[in-house]
């Protein structure tokens, strides 16, 4: 069985939040949409298609595990249109410049309406990746790559286009609009950054000397220079509600990690990478 | 498949509108409004829209204990359409069991389409091409579309002579034919206007729309005295009156379970005429509480006749591989 990969490109149509940590009353965001994120996005959309009313949580575990088995992707990076093509904007190339460039806050405080006047003890800050670039004004993209099995029976390119990604969706958070789905040609990733081997099932991802992680990577006895962090999730179980379930997927290395050699790497669920 | 809908308002303010970011000071003004990132035209928050509709809505059906941030006292929230359509949290058992159920609507950020200022030829609309087309307007100009130069503006009306926008002087470059989606063309408010609309370069927009935002100074008066506090005077801004916005709400209804036994017939909770028409779906209930914003407001300054919108003509409508049409 063969894999086909796709370069996908979609813009930004809001702001967009990755819940990441909070500090105080702010509410960080990480500067990529990482797997979970999408895997999640996908899930929902692909669930609520199929199924109708889409309130069991059995549809959307089993859904869930099927995008599992027939899709993979990396994490989606913010990009910028240059010329007909489009520019990552990594997040650690130069972080004094991106994150004044990409990322914003949003302060907020709910409302008494009868009152009109703040609710208290409801000050809050949501901090998200802007639609535009704070500079410029220029539109936002993310640029990723989905990996799909030949056979696959999932209508995740229908879903694309409309998916909504991260948080505070209920106020227009997280809005994307699909611009370009093409086949890739070769085995290069984000312009040669990294390239692409696929196995039966599963994909390595190599990178050379020095290269940078794009994803979070287990790597026990690999000679990675970068931080590490608990890569947790919150998940939707049968068994309590929205968020209450821990999800642990171990102690990993920040995407933007520098490996000290040519290394490769498998993808696994939620576009994790495994030494 | 879950019932997947997009619906866009056209909204115009009706008083000036204050959407607060907290108080700072930021260049002129002590007390400044939300801005888009990047382009800094002002903005009506979704969180707002939000907000507002939530608690209109709910006092529309008689249950204001379903606006709250804890629906705790509402008896029923499953069977309560504002509970069903923003989302609720649902305690049983003395409280140990809490279950969340998110919402089925998204409500966008409101943008600015049309802006009014203050020209030789009285007051003028101005807006961009991108933003018209983004809001299903089509343009044309000599039988197609053209963005205007940096220095030029397009107008809907006859001139030839320079046009002061504010203090900013733009050449005419020429005549534009703007026409408004079906079910909008009618519209008294859009007819008012749709002579006298300016369309300038999207780099401009942004200027024109700061330079004639409206600004007013306050100060408390001190009643013993009757003057002025030391101390005490403070600047803000606002949406001016008159500024045309659109903005979005998306349907995403996995639930397919609206109350409709209770709500179709047009009852409140406490069996009472529903004001307005009977809610069908949770896409009624978030139209019945923006129409509220017109006689409530939204943002601050409420009680100095600060905030209201009013909704110009239907929603246009939009199923998921559908062409978008007006609802009626």
């Amino acid at each position: 069985m063969t894999w086909q990969v796709y370069h996908v490109i979609v813009r930004l149509r809001s702001p967009l939040h990755i819940g990441y940590r909070k500090v105080g009353n702010v509410q960080r965001t990480r500067p990529y949409v990482t797997g979970r994120a999408l895997w999640g996005a996908l899930t929902m959309r692909l669930t609520r298609d199929a199924t109708a009313p889409a309130t069991g949580s059995h549809a959307y575990q089993q859904i869930g595990d099927e995008v599992h088995q027939q899709l993979a992707f990396t994490y989606f990076y913010p990009a910028l249109q240059s010329g007909n093509d489009y520019q990552v904007v990594w997040p650690w190339d130069n972080e004094t410049l991106f994150r004044p460039r990409f990322l914003s806050s949003y302060q907020s405080t709910a409302l008494a309406y009868p009152q009109h006047a703040a609710a208290e003890g409801m000050l809050h800050e949501v901090e998200y990746i802007s639609p535009h670039t704070l500079d410029t004004g220029q539109p936002v993209y993310l640029q990723g790559y989905i990996f799909a099995k030949t056979d696959c029976t999932l209508a995740w390119q229908s879903a694309l286009e409309r998916l909504h990604i991260g948080g505070e969706r209920g106020y227009g958070w997280g809005a994307t609009e699909l611009v370009q789905i093409s086949p890739c040609e070769d085995d290069q990733l984000f312009g040669g950054v990294a390239q692409f081997q696929q196995s039966n099932n599963s994909f390595t991802i190599s990178l050379p000397k020095d290269g940078r992680l794009l994803a979070h990577t287990k790597a026990d006895n690999a000679a990675i220079i970068g931080n590490l962090e608990p890569l947790v999730g919150r998940e939707w179980r049968s068994h309590g509600g929205a968020g209450q379930h821990i999800a642990f997927t171990g102690v990993c290395f920040s995407p933007g990690s520098v490996v000290a050699t040519a290394q490769c790497f498998t993808v696994k669920e939620f576009g994790v990478w495994e030494a | 498949m879950a019932t997947y809908q997009r619906q866009q308002y056209l909204l115009m303010t009706i008083d000036p509108v204050h959407i607060g970011t907290g108080g700072y000071r930021l260049g002129r003004v002590d007390n400044s409004i939300v801005r888009e990132p990047g382009t800094r035209v002002p903005k009506i928050p979704g969180t707002s829209l939000h907000g507002a509709a939530r608690s209109y809505a709910a006092q529309l059906y008689e249950t204001p204990e379903a606006a709250g941030q804890s629906q705790d006292n509402v008896q029923y929230p499953d069977q309560n359409p504002v509970c069903y359509t923003f989302g609720y949290i649902e305690k049983t058992g003395n409280g140990n069991n809490v279950k969340a159920y998110s919402g089925v609507v998204n409500i966008f950020d409101a943008h600015v389409l049309l802006f009014p200022v203050y020209s030789m030829t009285g007051p003028v609309w101005v807006t961009t091409l991108g933003r018209l087309r983004e809001a299903g307007f089509t343009v044309k100009h000599n039988g197609a579309a053209l963005e205007p130069q940096t220095s030029t503006a397009l107008l809907t009306w006859d001139r030839k002579d320079d046009l002061n926008l504010g203090w900013l002087m733009v050449n005419v470059a020429g005549k534009a034919e703007v026409t408004a989606p079906n079910g909008w063309q009618n519209e008294q408010r859009w007819q008012a206007i749709a002579n006298r609309i300016v369309l300038v370069n999207e780099s401009l927009f942004s200027h024109v729309v700061n330079s004639n935002l409206e600004v007013r100074t306050s100060v408390a008066i001190d009643p013993e005295r009757g003057a002025a506090e030391e101390g005490a005077l403070f600047t803000y801004e606002a949406l001016p009156r008159a500024t045309f916005l659109t903005t979005e709400v998306v349907l995403d209804d996995y639930r397919e379970a609206f109350p409709k036994d209770k709500c179709g017939q047009g009852k409140t909770d406490k069996n009472n005429p529903l004001p307005g028409d009977p809610w069908n779906c949770p896409l009624d209930v978030v139209k019945a509480g923006l129409r509220m914003i017109e006689w409530l407001g939204v943002g601050g300054m409420g009680t100095r006749g600060f905030g209201r919108l009013v909704i110009v003509g239907e929603p246009l409508k939009q199923k998921y591989g559908e062409e978008r049409g007006n609802e009626q």
